[in-house]
C-alpha cells in the first residue's frame, strides 16, 4: 500500500508538472498573433491567457471524463463483484496501472521541452496519447489502432486545413472591409477585437487540455483506489449505470482538489509565458497584422469549438497554426513554408517519438519491478534530470518578454532566431 | 447483482463504426466557416458603423449607429453561442453496447486501448 502511495502522489507530482509544461508551451496557441500586432504586451497577453485558462479548467468536465473513461472503458469486461463496478480497472489496476500513466507522462513532458527547445509548437495533447500508447504497448495492452487513426490521426489531419481555409477566407474578407474603414481605426478597432478572441481561444484551451490532466490524475487515482481495494472511494469516483439488472456503463467525477490543482499547474505554466513558441507562431510563420491576427483567432476558436461540440477532441496546436498560416494567406503575405514544414515534421514525430519515450520510461521502471516504487522514483529523477539539461540548452540562447516587445516595436521586424536546427532561419 | 455486458456485440458494432463521421465532418466545416468568417466580418462592421456614426452626415450617423449595434448583437450572441458549445458539448461518436441476443443496450465512447483477448 505504501508503494502504491508513494507512487501516486509521484504520478500526481508528474501529472501537475505535465500542465505546466502544456500551460508555457500552449499558451503561443491563444497570445502568439495579439502579441505580435502589438494588441497586448507579452506579459498582459500571458496573464490574459492564464487566467481563462483557469477558468476554462472549472467550467466543464466532459474532456477530463472522457480521457478518463475511453481508457478505462477499453479495458472492460470485468466486474468487481459485489461493488457494481464495471469497466475493466482490473486492467490498470495497483502499482502497474499507476506506472503506466506514470510513463506516458514522462513521455508527454520530456517531447514538449524538446519541441520547446527547438521552438516547436507541437501538440501537448498528442504527446500525451503517444506516451499512453507507447506505455500501454510495452505493458502488454493492445492498442485499437482503428479508434486512435479516427480520433487522433484524421482530425490532426484535417483539422490546421479547414481552420487554414476558413482563415483564408475570412482574413481575405475583413481586408475588403478595412479599405472602407480605414487601415489606422482598423488597426486600432482590431487590436480591441483580439483582446476578446485571444480570450475567447484560451477559454477554449483551458476547457480542453487542463482537464486532460484532470482525467489522468482521475485514472491513477483510479489505478490506486482498486489496488488497495478501497471500494468506497472508488465508488465515490465511478457511478455505475444500471438497466434492467445489466451494467450498462459508469460515469466518472473529477474531486474538487484535482480541478483546483490542475487549473492552478496550467495558469502558473501560461502565466512564465513560453516566448519561445509564442515567437515561432507569432513572427515566424508570417507577418500579423491586428484585423488578420483576429481573424486567425476567430477562425482558430470557431474550428476547436465546432469540433469539441460534434466529439473530435482536437489539438489547439495544429489549429491555431493553421489559423495563422491562412491569414497569411488571405492576406496575400508572404508565409514561411520552410517554419511551417519544420512544424509539421514534428507534428509528425510527436506521438511515436512521445510513445518511445514513455515505452523506455516504463521499460527502466519495470526492471525493478512492477510492484516496486523504486522504479518510478529512478524515472521521476532521470525525468527531473532531462529537464533540468533541455532548460539549461534553452537558457543558453534565451527568447525572453523582452525580445517579442522589441520585436513589435521594431514593426514586426526581423524576430528573435531560434537556437538550432531543426529551427532554421526563417525565409519567405 | 450487476451482470456484465458481452465484448462480441461491442467489437461487432465497432467494426461497423465508419473511420470518420462524414456528416459531423461538413457540420463542422460550415459551422466554422460561418462562425469564423461571421464573426470577423461582423467586428468590421461595428468598426465601419462607429466611422460612420462619428465622421458621416446625420442621416449616415444613425444607419452607422444602427450597424453597430445589429453587429454587436450578433457578434455577442455567436460567442455566446461558442460558449454554450463549449461548455455543453453534443456526445462524442458512440459505439453501440449489444446484449448476447444483439440488441443494443447502451452506448458508449470509441476507446484507443482494448485488452488483449
Amino acid at each position: 500500500m505504501a508503494t502504491q502511495l508513494i507512487l501516486l502522489i509521484l504520478l500526481i507530482v508528474i501529472a501537475l508538472g505535465f500542465d505546466f509544461t502544456n500551460g508555457f508551451h500552449d499558451t503561443a496557441n491563444a497570445v502568439a498573433t495579439s502579441v505580435a500586432t502589438g494588441a497586448l504586451k507579452p506579459r498582459q497577453a500571458v496573464l490574459l491567457s492564464a487566467f481563462f485558462n483557469i477558468v476554462g479548467a472549472f467550467i466543464s468536465i466532459s474532456v477530463a471524463t472522457k480521457i478518463a473513461s475511453g481508457l478505462i472503458s477499453t479495458l472492460k469486461t470485468y466486474v468487481v463483484k459485489d461493488h457494481g463496478i464495471v469497466h475493466g480497472v482490473s486492467a490498470l489496476s495497483g502499482t502497474s496501472g499507476l506506472l503506466i500513466v506514470f510513463a506516458a507522462l514522462c513521455g508527454a513532458i520530456l517531447w514538449n521541452l524538446i519541441t520547446w527547445y527547438f521552438t516547436l509548437p507541437s501538440s501537448s495533447s498528442h504527446a500525451l496519447i503517444g506516451g499512453i500508447i507507447g506505455a500501454a504497448l510495452v505493458a502488454g495492452i493492445t492498442v485499437k489502432w482503428s479508434a486512435l487513426w479516427s480520433s487522433v490521426v484524421i482530425p490532426a489531419v484535417l483539422s490546421p486545413v479547414i481552420c487554414l481555409i476558413v482563415a483564408s477566407v475570412s482574413t481575405f474578407l475583413v481586408y475588403r472591409l478595412v479599405q472602407a474603414i480605414g487601415p489606422d481605426r482598423s488597426k486600432r478597432g482590431y487590436k480591441i477585437g483580439q483582446l476578446i478572441s485571444a480570450s475567447l481561444v484560451s477559454l477554449a484551451h483551458g476547457t480542453n487540455d487542463a482537464q486532460k490532466t484532470m482525467g489522468v490524475i482521475t485514472l491513477g487515482l483510479i489505478a490506486y483506489y482498486t489496488g488497495v481495494a478501497h471500494w468506497g472511494s472508488l465508488n465515490g469516483l465511478l457511478h455505475v449505470k444500471y438497466q434492467a439488472g445489466w451494467v450498462v456503463g459508469s460515469s466518472l467525477s473529477v474531486p474538487i482538489w484535482v480541478k483546483i490543482l490542475c487549473a492552478a499547474a496550467m495558469g502558473s505554466g501560461t502565466a512564465i509565458g513560453g516566448w519561445r513558441i509564442i515567437n515561432t507562431m507569432g513572427n515566424r510563420i508570417t507577418e500579423v497584422e491586428a484585423p488578420q491576427g483576429f481573424a486567425a483567432e476567430t477562425a482558430s476558436a470557431a474550428v476547436i469549438l465546432s469540433s469539441s461540440y460534434y466529439g473530435y477532441p482536437l489539438s489547439t496546436t495544429h489549429v491555431v497554426s493553421g489559423g495563422v498560416m491562412g491569414s497569411g494567406l488571405g492576406r496575400q503575405a508572404a508565409v514561411h513554408w520552410n517554419v511551417a514544414g519544420q512544424m509539421a515534421t514534428g507534428w509528425i514525430f510527436t506521438i511515436p517519438m512521445a510513445g518511445v519515450v514513455a515505452a523506455v520510461a516504463w521499460a527502466i521502471a519495470d526492471i525493478f519491478g512492477k510492484g516496486s516504487a523504486v522504479g518510478g522514483i529512478v524515472i521521476a529523477v532521470i525525468l527531473a534530470v532531462s529537464a533540468g539539461g533541455i532548460y539549461y540548452l534553452a537558457s543558453r540562447k534565451p527568447i525572453t518578454a523582452e525580445d517579442l516587445d522589441a520585436t513589435e516595436t521594431a514593426g514586426g521586424g526581423a524576430p528573435p532566431s531560434p537556437p538550432t536546427a531543426p529551427a532554421a532561419t526563417a525565409t519567405a | 447483482m450487476p451482470q456484465t455486458l458481452t465484448t462480441a456485440g461491442t467489437k461487432a458494432a465497432a467494426s461497423s463504426t465508419p473511420v470518420i463521421d462524414g456528416n459531423a465532418l461538413w457540420h463542422i466545416i460550415v459551422v466554422s466557416a460561418a462562425a469564423g468568417a461571421g464573426l470577423a466580418l461582423c467586428f468590421g462592421l461595428i468598426l465601419l458603423g462607429v466611422k460612420f456614426f462619428q465622421e458621416g452626415q446625420a442621416g449616415q450617423k444613425l444607419s452607422g449607429y444602427a450597424l453597430s449595434a445589429v453587429s454587436g448583437v450578433v457578434a455577442v450572441a455567436a460567442i455566446a453561442g461558442g460558449i454554450y458549445m463549449m461548455t455543453n458539448p453534443k456526445s462524442s461518436k458512440p459505439t453501440k453496447v449489444k446484449d448476447a441476443q444483439g440488441k443494443v443496450i447502451s452506448t458508449t465512447a470509441s476507446p484507443i486501448l482494448k485488452t488483449k483477448s
